[in-house]
């Protein structure tokens, strides 16, 4: 089932990407994004429009293609079938990325890291990213005396250099206590207020919850639903974000959504 | 094609990253044992600059691509692959592949020539006839043909670490780089040599061809070089390696080391290059 996000539901009626409206809010465009591996089809046909400004959760099981899908959105991945369409001024960076297995030099330190990769964009004063994050502590601490919490931190700071206008988060909250999640979150936040637009997959549903504009459910490759938390808890008839995890999933492996399609 | 701001930080950061690595301190301490225990067990020091040479030239076969395999194979591996963060930023293949051979190169020439120039110091501090005479001048021990052994020692590791760097590229896991990297090893160990040996024998390559065959394997160009730059100035006895065919072979291997790591690079940015994925300037 293509989807696409609720903000942007009318527009994404055009089909033709050089036909989009120039005072179009929509940044980052997929089209029957598919990919596989071999014969293995990691990601079917998933359609996303995704505004200015907004934070995008992309939600769903281990295995459903979250992480798939955001390498696709970078572009470290290539798609086997499908597009992905970048809108916006011209800028040094497009898109910021956090990896799920971000690796940094261990040898460096967490401020080194972040001036080299701002060195490439010629912006040199990236300390202040580090601030942000809550990092600014163990700036002349080494990557490999950092926590795995940290070094994710470090991964993110790293993804806001140059203020790309799509900014790429994959797990951004994995390995941290909830007080970092939440910060990382209201980091996430922050940047939506900047007007760059956030992509992040996360396992943390109740800060998804309280964070996203638009929440996209993936379920083994496809998106089986998209739009705000309420209106996706809705289409779930669950209490809460992480209830629709009981429901994504039987016994045969198929995909079933209460008071949706199957 | 190549940003000079940008290959400025990648080097750096190479270099940076070499020094900052305690098993390259330890490589460097350990060439510098075996190179001093060589010259000092067979006198070659009180000797001269070229006897040095000559005591040196066999070991540094085998111990430049060993350095230079440790220095390179896990260049674009392990915590050293940042390939999909890079992606993300405006660095072309070429600085990227540029500033990575240039900063493992520094690192690596530090290593090999250190202990060669404290070997040349040796030599000077030591007595003998040739220390004194700055000259090149034909049957003449000179430190500057010594100088030219190291230059032609380091060119010869850049040819082997660029070819590390293609393998280093091309495998997915350290493990993976390092076990091509002993293969790398061996086949500039041994591999260019016994394929000219194979060719004497089925008389493919004759005598008449062999001086210019001695520049195609990387080890026995640089073999060649040394033996014509450096130890037959000295002895009045050259003649036997092309000098031409040599360079240019060491040169092309270079090239064709950091070709096939750019290729490898683009391969794995192939992602953000792809038709189909667009961006869209308004």
């Amino acid at each position: 089932m293509n989807q696409t996000t609720g903000k942007t539901r009318s527009k994404r009626e055009r089909t033709d990407a050089d036909d989009r409206d120039p005072e179009s809010d929509v940044v980052l465009e997929t089209r029957a994004l598919t990919k596989r591996f071999g014969t293995v089809t990691v990601l079917d046909g998933v359609t996303l429009a995704i505004p200015r400004g907004s934070v995008v959760a992309v939600i769903g099981p281990n295995g459903s293609g979250k992480s798939t899908l955001l390498r696709l959105l970078v572009g470290d991945l290539p798609p086997t079938e499908g597009s992905v369409d970048h809108y916006g001024s011209a800028v040094s960076r497009a898109t910021g990325y956090l990896p799920q297995r971000a690796t940094f030099r261990p040898r460096f330190t967490a401020a080194e890291t972040l001036e080299f990769y701002g060195s490439l964009l010629e912006e040199p004063d990236v300390r202040p990213l580090l601030e942000r994050v809550g990092l600014q502590a163990a700036a002349e601490r080494r990557v490999e005396a950092l926590s795995g919490g940290m070094r994710r931190l470090l991964g993110i700071a790293q993804a806001m250099i140059g203020e790309p206008p799509v900014v790429v988060l994959d797990e951004p909250a994995s390995g941290l206590d909830p007080s970092m999640s939440r910060h990382v979150f209201e980091t996430i936040t922050e940047m939506a207020a900047r007007e760059q637009s956030v992509v992040v997959s996360s396992h943390d549903v109740s800060l998804v919850e309280s964070t996203a504009d638009t929440v996209v459910v993936l379920s083994e490759g496809s998106v089986i639903d998209s739009g705000t938390p309420d209106a996706v808890r809705r289409q779930f008839q669950a209490e809460q974000l992480r209830d629709i995890f009981d429901q994504i999933g039987d016994e045969d492996g198929r995909v079933s959504v209460v008071g949706g399609e199957e | 094609m190549i940003d000079r701001t940008a290959l400025r930080a990648v080097a750096l950061r190479e270099i940076r990253t070499v020094l900052r690595t305690r098993a390259y301190l330890l490589l460097a301490i350990g060439l510098a044992v075996v190179l001093f225990g060589i010259v000092d067990r067979s006198d070659a020091v009180a000797a001269g600059y070229v006897p040095s040479t000559v005591d040196l030239l066999l070991p540094m076969e085998l111990l430049v691509p060993l350095v230079a395999v440790a220095i390179g194979y896990r260049a674009f591996t392990g915590d050293n692959d940042d390939s999909s963060v890079l992606s993300t930023y405006p660095i072309s293949t070429p600085t990227l592949v540029t500033g990575v051979f240039v900063g493992r190169l520094v690192g690596l020439a530090a290593i090999l020539a250190l202990p060669l120039v404290a070997v040349l110091v040796s030599v000077a501090w030591t007595p003998t006839v040739g220390s004194t005479v700055f000259a090149t001048t034909d049957g003449v021990d000179s430190p500057i043909l010594f100088v030219r052994f190291i230059v032609l020692t380091v060119f010869f590791g850049a040819v082997v670490l660029a070819m590390t760097l293609a393998v280093s590229v091309l495998t997915q896991s350290s493990k993976a780089a390092l076990a091509l990297g002993i293969g790398v090893f061996v086949a500039v160990v041994a591999g260019g040599d016994l394929l000219l040996i194979g060719g004497l024998a089925t008389g493919s390559i004759d005598d008449g061809m062999l001086r210019w065959a001695i520049g195609v394997s990387p080890n026995s160009a640089y073999r060649g070089l040394v033996y014509e730059l450096v130890i037959g100035v000295a002895t009045a006895e050259q003649g036997y390696a092309d000098v031409g065919t040599s360079v240019i072979g060491l040169g092309l291997w270079s090239l064709l080391g950091l070709l096939v790591t750019a290729l490898g690079i683009k391969s794995k940015r192939r992602a953000a290059i792809a038709p189909s994925i667009k961006r869209h300037v308004r």
